[in-house]
């Protein structure tokens, strides 16, 4: 108990000292908090303008693509907002040779990183995501209370396997180091999870519901909402667990094989 | 016994990487391995409130101790003991009783005053609001920067950012703290402060280790000094003893009446002849009768200024890397 | 004299490829990073063959395109990504904010050409690690047919969209000389960059009145004409354009875009002298 307080007084400074860096530059915080709300309309966007010009996914309508986006969208929001960002501290903190600076702070180095890189700009997604999803959900049938705990349970999920990315790819930079093109394979790769899943082959259907979980990340849990029951459900949440268990222990290797070369 | 070290080794692996696309391409998959020994095995103890200068040239194995000391790096093989834990082994519990100062690498945040930055640390070594407030004042008023605190960093001069950044290193009462270069680019009377507030807290208990180049950091504040070299320790006693380890020498620097041109004496070595009239010099004191060498100085070229010193720390250091 | 001395401020082929060549050999050091567009291009390109081939299920043509024909735009659009992409605007902004900039002032020679001759040879480095593993990817992997329409006029196209693309970034950069923080504005206007250079879908899916407006603005010149002129027909805002005359057009807003940016960059250095350093 002393030690979730401990850690949550740590999440806690570090959004009030991240709220002030914030407000050093108001303005250029005011618009990355804008671009991160417009960036994230992107996806909507496009799905927009193709079922505009007529087109659609088979079986699929305009407002349930949407709530698939809308919830990769919170899901990532809520991400960014309190701990992707120990990928690009970790990755800058190692590149500028600081990272020995984490080390000799006696806590976790995945809180104290998630915790230092707080910013509240990143809650342009959040925002922006939300929206959508609200929108989604008001224009499909009404999700019973069962639908909403399940939904929950996932999105929690979802976030699970966002954490999971979040710790192979600070892993990797402590030995890629200052790669910023990190972001681009995890976005290129997550990219599956904006569309239903249906659309894919077969065999990507498989990895990305046994492999590399993405289809967790919204998928699933729009499933949920929206009242299916979409096979390899129960199968895939256990992978879900499995693959944060994994970058765990894919992250620590990293850290020791990183303490024994110094960096 | 606060700091036992005993037959420290460190070997880096380093990867030879080609220069071509295809050499790129095949070091992902087949990679040359060169072990380089940082470390051949060094042992020492430091005893409960010493202050201590750990001195070598670049790339002698003395960051890669300092790694290893502050729990930051894995030997390869030897044993640590501080304070009662393995720092590697016992990192989380190890380093809460710890602190660091690195000239080089900041812990403040740049954007905002540091007395926001500490609340940071606050958070991290668990302080209690009572014990912050009385530690804060205590080391604000020893360092003097009441104002500074609340300024945004960035528009801190370097002097007065180190200040701070040994109060961020030091609110939660570390026992032991190294310092890595911490007067490195300050002037001379900012750097007079930070030591003296280094003397203070030594004398409060507190042990100190230091490393640095600034052989002027070393003489006012270290009685000890460790010297390492190649991954070897080779020296390890006072400051007075590395003085003497050459033997006992003088530095000499004399001006004449007369040119120098043809001095001569046994047992003493001309180090620099600055001019015609004037010379440094170093004098073997086990050969030298130090009365008979000045009054031959003056009856030959007639003195008018000598100064006769302890040689300069460098020169020493210089002989042994 | 004078002329030729002006002149050579504003090109210079000598420095040109000296500057290049270093550039590359400098970004050579990077091989791991930019390989990794092996895996980002094909893959991003795998997401929109599954999207597309699902939308077309049950009709043969969306706005004007067929199934093959969208896939070549986005393949294309990819590929032509590889040769024109650059970060000017980050990296001015950079050496105004570090002051690094100053040293660029001191020499005889106008730094956006510098920045153009850095780009060239960052650019090569991007043709034959990026540009020509993908295109074989995409040609016998996904077995696009990436022949262009015609040769000449797809070059042309392709190196006025080049120096489009440098000159928009570098009018963004020039923003530093005003504003401390630029990241939020730069990724701003590379948003609306991108969306309106058609790189996430064809500018003919948009509502009409705002092909009209795209038509007037610099973007389209950048990655939309040079992507439809690969494929030998243009068509924006419900205007058909013969191949030579899109690309006449795109060369005149090449030439306009340039003057913009000097005007801006006037400004700037004004600013940033009348500061003082």
């Amino acid at each position: 108990m002393k030690r979730v307080l401990d850690i949550l007084r740590l999440y806690s400074t570090g959004i009030r000292i991240g709220l002030a860096e914030n407000l050093a530059y108001r303005g250029n915080f005011l618009i990355r908090f804008f671009v991160m709300f417009l960036s994230d309309l992107l996806f909507p966007l496009v799905a927009l303008l193709v079922y505009r010009s007529g087109a659609a996914f088979p079986g699929w309508t305009l407002e349930e693509v949407l709530l698939i986006q809308g919830i990769f969208m919170m899901a990532k929001g809520f991400a960014y907002l309190f701990f992707f960002g120990l990928v690009w501290n970790i990755g800058e903190m190692v590149r500028d040779g600081l990272f020995d600076l984490m080390l000799i702070k006696p806590c976790s180095v995945i809180h104290l990183a998630a915790a230092t890189s707080f910013s509240l700009e990143n809650s342009g997604s959040l925002l922006g995501g939300s929206g959508i999803f609200i929108y989604a959900v008001s224009k499909i049938p009404k999700p019973g209370l069962w639908e909403w705990a399940a939904f929950f349970l996932l999105f929690l999920l979802s976030l699970s396997v966002l954490f999971s990315f979040s710790l192979l790819m600070s892993g990797t930079l402590f030995k890629w180091v200052g790669n910023s093109r990190i972001y681009e394979i995890f976005n290129t790769i997550t990219q599956f999870g904006l569309f239903p899943k249906t659309i894919y082959s077969r065999a990507f259907q498989n990895i990305l519901t046994y492999l590399i979980p993405i289809a967790m990340i919204a998928f699933f849990p729009a499933a949920v909402l929206k009242g299916d029951k979409p096979e390899g459900l129960f199968l895939s949440a256990g992978i879900c667990l499995v693959f944060l268990f994994a970058a765990r222990l894919f992250w620590h290797a990293m850290l020791k094989s990183y303490s024994s070369a110094g960096g | 016994m606060l700091i036992e070290v005993a037959e420290l080794k460190k070997t880096y692996i380093h990867y030879e990487r080609g220069g071509s696309f295809f050499e790129a391409v095949k070091s992902i998959f087949l990679r040359k391995a060169m072990p380089i020994e940082a470390l051949k095995g060094i042992s020492f103890t430091i005893e409960p409130g010493e202050l201590v200068g750990f001195l070598g040239p670049n790339g002698a194995g003395k960051s890669t101790t300092i790694k290893i000391l502050t729990g930051v790096l894995y030997p390869s093989s030897g044993r640590v003991k501080v304070a009662g834990y393995v720092p590697w082994r016992d990192r989380v519990k190890y380093v809460a009783g710890i602190g660091a100062v690195f000239g080089q690498k900041s812990q403040l945040i740049w954007d905002i005053p540091p007395v926001d930055a500490f609340l940071m640390n606050k958070a991290i070594y668990r302080i209690s609001d009572k014990e912050y407030r009385t530690t804060l004042n205590m080391l604000v008023s020893l360092l003097e920067v009441e104002r500074h605190i609340k300024t945004p960093t960035r528009q801190l001069s370097l002097g007065e950012r180190m200040r701070c950044e040994f109060i961020m290193a030091m609110l939660h009462r570390p026992q032991i703290v190294f310092l890595d270069e911490p007067t490195i680019g300050l002037d001379v009377v900012a750097k007079e402060k930070i030591r003296s507030f280094i003397k203070k807290m030594n004398e409060q208990g507190v042990t100190f280790i230091l490393t640095t180049h600034d052989l002027d950091d070393v003489e006012r504040l270290a009685r000890r000094v460790i010297l390492i070299n190649r991954g070897e320790l080779i020296f390890d006693d006072t400051i007075g003893a590395l003085r003497g380890y050459l033997g006992k020498k003088k530095f000499v620097t004399v001006r004449t009446a007369k040119p120098l041109v043809t001095v001569a004496f046994s047992g003493m070595r001309v180090l620099n002849p600055l001019s015609e009239y004037q010379m440094e010099m170093e004098l073997d004191m086990e050969a030298v009768e130090l009365n008979a060498f000045i009054r031959y100085l003056d009856e030959e070229y007639g003195i008018k200024d000598l100064i006769i010193e302890e040689p300069p720390i460098e020169n020493i250091l210089k002989s042994l890397y | 004299m004078a002329m030729g001395k002006m002149a050579s401020r504003f090109f210079n082929g000598r420095l040109l490829t000296s500057v290049a060549a270093a550039t590359y050999k400098e970004w050579a050091a990077y091989r791991s990073h930019i390989l990794v567009s092996l895996f980002v291009g094909p893959v991003y390109f795998l997401v929109q063959y599954f999207i597309w081939s699902a939308l077309f299920h049950n009709t043969t043509t969306i706005n004007g395109f067929t199934l093959q024909e969208m896939l070549v735009y986005y393949g294309v659009t990819t590929l032509i990504n590889y040769c024109i992409m650059d970060f000017a605007d980050w990296n001015l902004q950079m050496l105004i904010r570090t002051g690094r900039f100053i040293t660029f002032l001191l020499r005889p020679v106008s730094h956006r050409f510098f920045a153009l001759a850095q780009k060239v040879g960052h650019r090569f480095l991007g043709f034959w690690l990026e540009f020509i593993p993908v295109y074989l990817i995409f040609l016998f992997v996904f077995r696009l047919p990436l022949v262009p329409a015609d040769l000449f006029w797809s070059v042309l196209s392709l190196i006025f969209g080049f120096l489009m693309m440098f000159l928009v970034n570098y009018s963004i950069g020039i923003t530093g000389f005003w504003l401390i923080r630029t990241d939020g504005l730069r990724s701003f206007f590379l948003i609306f960059r991108d969306v309106f250079a058609g790189v996430f879908i064809p500018l003919v899916f948009f509502p009409g009145w705002l092909q009209k407006v795209l038509f007037f603005l610099p973007f389209q010149y950048i990655s939309y004409v040079p992507v439809r002129v690969f494929s030998g027909n243009y068509e924006l805002g419900g205007v058909t354009l013969a191949i030579p005359v899109i690309v006449a057009i795109q060369g005149v807003y090449v030439f306009l875009m340039g003057l913009v940016s000097e005007f801006l960059w006037r400004l700037g250095i004004k600013r940033f002298t009348g500061v003082g350093v």
